[in-house]
């Protein structure tokens, strides 16, 4: 008896609903010290996907910002890479002390956001007569990197003799991606815009639940919000845009979103002029947008 | 939760954390959005406003590659996208250089930074 005690609470069983809708439960086999617990069917995709550069697809992609440096020999790009690659001096250094490109050299060989309009649009040109900034080449080996990495790529010299060619080492630095929400229209019968407010009442109210992860998005979300020109306020009575930063980790934590957005349903359908905005780990969209049949909630 | 709660006017997931102000404008012209979708995490233009100014979150990275059969993570946050390390450094020092004493890494799957 005691043993089965101590067993169960070791294996704290989740009858979490998330599972009811593959029709699974958790057994207990066997009996005394010997507990096997068989595993449930969870949903599982075809082929799934386990690098984000396989899931996003690459028209969703609108700018990558990149760096580079630019040498006159393959050799001196070969060793740029063992410099940065054994971190004996920063990327800006080397490109401020070595690279022969004189726009970027200054900033440290950054050459900023370029969207993916621009760089198909220099593609197009024509080779050594385009004096596009910066090089196709370089653009092209750059869109085709993964976040972070390097890579060394040749293009024909700008200036100097025909027939030689200068030698780049690039790396792709971040991505952004272009940001298509699902939109729905709303019905205005007592719709009144925020736009409107003047821009000295614009308070905002964030909750935030679950972890340290939530705290920093939280955190970061503030100084968006800050810079949008919000003020910040505890009390969420007065606030015209509030925001749930929220966690459904468990089914608890899942509801509480739920005791919490009520209030403040309960205001705006009252016709005053409250933005409600919930963040965070809520599975239900995530079912939907993963087609499953899942169960009504 | 649209279903149940009409009134709410963004549903956003938490790769968009950084998008919030483009969710917001066109929350502001009448729609109602839901931003789920997986995409690229990129790095924020704005710091953050930070709670402490002694102990600091950072964000390594984004998301869970594995597949527990208990946890619902890896099916909202998404597959694992570090951030790259010039990024994180760059970070920490400027924190550093705002006098915080304590950075706190922080990560869904942190020990697999950089897979």
């Amino acid at each position: 008896m005691i043993r089965i005690l101590t067993a169960l609470t070791l294996f704290q069983v989740n009858l979490n609903p998330i599972h009811s809708f593959s029709h699974s439960r958790f057994w207990f086999i066997g009996r005394g010290h010997g507990l096997y617990l068989s595993a449930p069917v969870v949903p599982t995709l075809e082929n799934v996907k386990y690098r984000i550069d396989d899931i996003v697809p690459e028209s969703a992609i609108e700018a990558i910002k990149l760096r580079y440096i630019s040498v006159s020999t393959q050799q001196m790009a070969l060793e740029c890479r063992d410099v940065i690659s054994q971190q004996r001096m920063s990327f800006q250094d080397l490109a401020r002390n070595i690279s022969l490109c004189e726009y970027t050299r200054d900033r440290g060989g950054d050459a900023g956001w370029i969207t993916t309009d621009a760089i198909e649009k220099s593609s197009d040109a024509v080779p050594q007569k385009s004096s596009s900034f910066p090089l196709p080449e370089i653009l092209n080996a750059a869109y085709n990197l993964k976040k972070g990495e390097t890579s060394i790529v040749s293009s024909p010299a700008r200036s100097g003799a025909h027939d030689s060619s200068e030698w780049h080492f690039v790396q792709l630095m971040d991505v952004q991606s272009t940001l298509s929400p699902m939109l729905k229209k709303r019905k205005l019968d007592n719709y009144q815009s925020l736009a409107g407010e003047s821009s000295t009442n614009l308070i905002y109210f964030m909750e935030t639940m679950g972890c340290q992860m939530n705290s920093a998005d939280s955190e970061r979300m503030a100084g968006q919000l800050a810079d949008l020109g919000y003020a910040r306020t505890e009390d969420s009575g007065s606030a015209n845009l509030v925001i749930f930063n929220t966690c459904s980790i468990r089914d608890h934590a899942e509801h509480k979103v739920y005791s919490h957005i009520g209030p403040h349903a309960l205001r705006k359908k009252k016709g005053e002029n409250v933005k409600i905005v919930v963040r965070g780990l809520s599975y239900d969209e995530q079912a939907i947008a993963l087609s499953m049949s899942c169960r009504d909630q | 939760m649209l279903r149940r709660f009409p009134e709410v006017d963004v549903v956003m997931g938490p790769q968009y954390a950084n998008r919030i102000g483009d969710l917001l404008e066109s929350a502001l012209n009448g729609n109602q959005v839901v931003a789920t979708d997986p995409s690229y995490q990129s790095e924020d233009e704005m710091p953050a406003i930070r709670a402490s100014d002694v102990s600091a979150w950072v964000n390594v990275i984004y998301g869970c590659n594995e597949r527990c059969t208990y946890c619902v993570v890896p099916f909202t946050r998404g597959v694992e996208q570090s951030r790259t390390l010039d990024a994180i450094v760059g970070e920490v020092q400027q924190l550093v250089s705002h006098g915080y004493r304590e950075v706190t890494l922080l990560g869904q799957n942190i020990d697999s930074w950089g897979r």
